[in-house]
């Protein structure tokens, strides 16, 4: 469904090499994790998927056909929410759909049902201002659920909500992913949150940025943060990423 | 060329158009002013001759911005101390709040220069008037903006130092000043562009003394070009000293160049 | 927190109101005995109340004249003011080639400039607009800069995301997102603007309360100085006040 093709990035033409040649694939209704340290490109990587950024070299198809802009086929979660301060609720979650030319009415009906998908009755007029990390990013998340895109790009999401926020939004993103059958690129850079969630874990490592390895994640879905942790495989798998980072790590 | 890092072709770029446009300024008024009389309009080039004269020949200059500096560093001085006084006082005890809140925010909306005939009345046509006039247009910003600062103090911030069982002095030269700082350094610029339209003011409008008297002298001489040297070390001397504040509050405030 | 406790038991039972209401009372009270002592320096407030209904006509007068200026120079500052912060904030050359002149004049107290105003456009009302244009402006620029700047990055991205048109990120991201910044510039800016209004009437005006405040203030007239001098702090009050509440109004989303 999406496919990366040997993208290249520098910030300029004699700027070090942050994507080097980078080839990674998604296919439809999955869910894949970009996971690696700090400054490793995946946050680019996902920008210049979105659009929002161009490579140097390289191209990124998405079913098939060249994608080089922002299209209403992608939408992104933020990580700093990036909620527009002065729209309500309900206002910030039609906005996609007001920039994209939706009616009025009909963007509005669109958000409210979203609104309750995200349990956030009943805060419609409120502004971001008004309400907490967790439910701004039910915000940022409806948001982008609203424009039905086929691919959601989401960048570290819950990297900016304390612990038990984090956990709950987690739980929820699984169900809504299962159940509105998303496709989904994932950045984060918590092992633990890129195994509860993702069919696919891509590790990168940085100075170039590029892949390391994947690896399937074996756990069936419907699953929640709580049954994950409880299986064997889970502590399994997250050592074996974690080696291989600090096999990274410890190479340079 | 091709060779240059991004950034610095950048600056490049930057200083062109900076220059460029500064030279079609220059040339333009220098177009416009040379046919007409020098006792209307100064072309840059006489400007210039004006400058050199007035600063390497007879000096004059010199001498009338030691009077205006003079009055302002004192005026400007005395409002810090008296400002961050009242304020930390109103920002500390509520009596002292509530009972002189009324004369801060009435003498903080109150453009100061209207004062200037009150204070000819007081003082008579004297050089104190820009001293006080710089007190007046500048203590209220600080007063304000330090009792505000010292008042919103995170009461957290406090509860480690009562933790560590501090005295009140020590929680208060230790903690509420410098999580107070960002609002008095605001207060203290906004008093400092009050303080030197205080100081220029009383010189352009009452004293005739100083860098300001000296710009009114030449004007009301036709002096055009003359005119121009003294509104050039104002306004330099204005710039030195917002920078030099600017430089002041990143040496106090190093711990917030980390944000973000 | 640093409150004295016996203070703060005093305090407790009387509304600040009250405290505030009451030193009000006594200063006036004070000056009162004072000014009658000696009423040559300060006057006191019962001669001076007395003297601003005698002279009500030409102080009402007087401030006409001055706001009339103050409103023109105010709209043309703010108008101005968001175009060229715009401008600045959005392209590069325009931010490159005026930055040095803003940072230079509104660190420069533009009282200066006067005697040059006066050469270019003579003493009429003209000036005073003038004047209060090149007062104001500079607060206007630097907010609305600031503003739009602080909203072209991050936010600017995620409109750009949701495949935002160029007019569409203006109309959704870039406005709302100046407009505390304008309104920032507007508190600031209105005083100064009558400011400079009053400068220019000090200086060459024949008219408006700045010049009224001159002919007063000449012949030691001190209990027909201090009634305009009080009202025009009010009156800056009130406008500061005023915006705050437009803002509040019509900028309901900052907390």
């Amino acid at each position: 469904m999406l496919r990366v093709a040997s993208v290249d990035k520098r910030f300029s033409a004699e700027g070090p090499l942050v994507l080097d040649d980078l080839d990674l694939s998604v296919g439809q209704g999955e869910f894949v994790s970009l996971l690696g340290p700090s400054g490793c490109g995946k946050t680019t990587l996902l920008k210049i998927v979105a659009g929002l950024l161009p490579p140097t070299a390289g191209k990124v198809f998405l079913e098939g056909k060249e994608s080089s802009e922002p299209s209403r086929d992608k939408a992104m979660v933020f990580q700093h929410f990036n909620l527009l301060p002065w729209r309500t609720t309900i206002n910030n979650v039609a906005y996609g759909l007001e920039v994209q030319g939706v009616a009025k009415a009909e963007r509005l009906e669109k958000a409210a049902q979203f609104l309750q998908l995200l349990d956030l009755e009943g805060y419609e007029n409120h502004y971001p201002s008004q309400i907490s990390g967790g439910m701004k990013q039910r915000v940022g998340l409806a948001r982008a659920l609203a424009t039905e895109p086929r691919l959601m790009l989401m960048d570290e999401p819950f990297g900016a909500l304390d612990a038990l926020t984090r956990e709950y939004l987690q739980d929820e993103l699984a169900k809504i992913a299962a159940s509105q059958n998303l496709t989904v690129l994932f950045v984060t850079h918590s092992i633990d949150e890129a195994i509860y969630l993702s069919d696919r874990i891509v590790v990168m490592g940085n100075n170039p940025g590029r892949i390391l390895l994947e690896y399937p994640v074996p756990f069936e879905r419907p699953r929640t943060t709580t049954v994950v942790r409880a299986d064997p495989r889970f502590a399994e798998l997250r050592n074996q990423v974690w080696l291989l980072l600090e096999e990274e790590k410890a190479g340079r | 060329m091709a060779r240059l890092k991004p950034e610095r072709r950048r600056t490049i770029f930057d200083w062109t158009i900076r220059i460029g446009f500064a030279i079609v300024l220059l040339v333009a008024w220098e177009l416009s002013t040379r046919a007409q009389s020098r006792a209307l309009a100064a072309p840059p080039s006489e400007i210039l001759r004006a400058f050199w004269e007035l600063t390497f020949v007879e000096g004059v200059i010199f001498s009338e911005t030691l009077v205006t500096a003079r009055a302002f560093f004192m005026g400007y001085g005395a409002a810090i101390a008296i400002g961050l006084g009242v304020g930390m006082l109103m920002g500390r005890s509520r009596l002292a709040e509530y009972v002189l809140e009324p004369y801060v925010t009435l003498m903080y909306a109150l453009p100061s220069i209207a004062l200037i005939p009150v204070l000819v009345i007081w003082f008579g046509i004297n050089d104190r008037i820009r001293v006080v006039l710089v007190i007046l247009a500048s203590v209220f910003p600080i007063i304000y903006n330090t009792a505000t600062g010292v008042k919103n103090v995170d009461e957290e911030l406090v509860e480690v130092g009562r933790s560590f069982c501090a005295t009140r002095r020590k929680i208060a030269t230790s903690i509420v000043l410098p999580a107070a700082l960002p609002l008095i350094f605001a207060g203290l610029r906004i008093g400092l562009s009050h303080a030197l339209v205080g100081v220029i003011g009383a010189e352009i409008i009452v004293v005739i003394t100083g860098l300001g008297g000296l710009v009114i002298r030449y004007a009301d001489n036709f002096q055009m070009a003359n005119m121009f040297v003294p509104i050039i070390f104002i306004a330099t001397l204005a710039v030195l000293i917002t920078a030099g504040m600017n430089r002041f509050q990143t040496v106090f405030r190093r711990w917030e160049v980390q944000d973000e | 927190m640093t409150t004295l406790s016996a203070e703060y038991a005093l305090l407790g039972r009387i509304p600040p109101r009250v405290v505030r209401i009451a030193s009000v009372v006594l200063v006036l009270v004070t000056w009162e005995v004072a000014g009658r002592a000696a009423p040559r320096w300060a006057s006191y407030p019962w001669e001076i109340g007395a003297a601003f209904v005698d002279n009500a006509d030409r102080i009402a007068e007087a401030f006409v004249e001055t706001f009339k200026a103050v409103g023109v120079g105010y709209a043309l500052s703010v108008v101005g003011g968001v175009l060229i912060g715009f401008g600045m904030a959005r392209i590069r050359v325009v931010k490159v080639a005026l930055d040095p002149y803003v940072a230079v004049l509104y660190s420069t107290p533009r009282i200066t400039l006067i005697p040059l105003a006066i050469l270019l456009i003579g003493i009429g009302f003209n000036l005073r607009v003038l004047m209060s244009v090149l007062a104001s402006i500079f607060p206007m620029i630097i907010n609305t800069y600031a503003a739009v700047d602080s909203v072209s990055g991050e936010l600017e991205e995620t409109a750009r995301s949701f495949t935002a048109s160029r007019w569409s990120i203006t109309r959704t991201v870039l406005i709302p997102g100046a407009i505390p910044g304008i309104f920032v510039g507007m508190r600031v800016g209105i005083i100064r603007a009558l400011v400079g209004v009053i400068v220019a009437e000090m200086t060459a005006g024949a008219a408006g309360v700045g010049a009224l405040l001159l002919v007063f203030g000449r012949f030691f007239q001190s209990e027909k100085l201090f009634g305009p001098v009080l009202l025009l702090g009010l009156v800056s009050i009130l406008l500061t006040r005023g915006l705050s509440y437009l803002e509040r109004k019509l900028a309901p989303w900052q907390d």
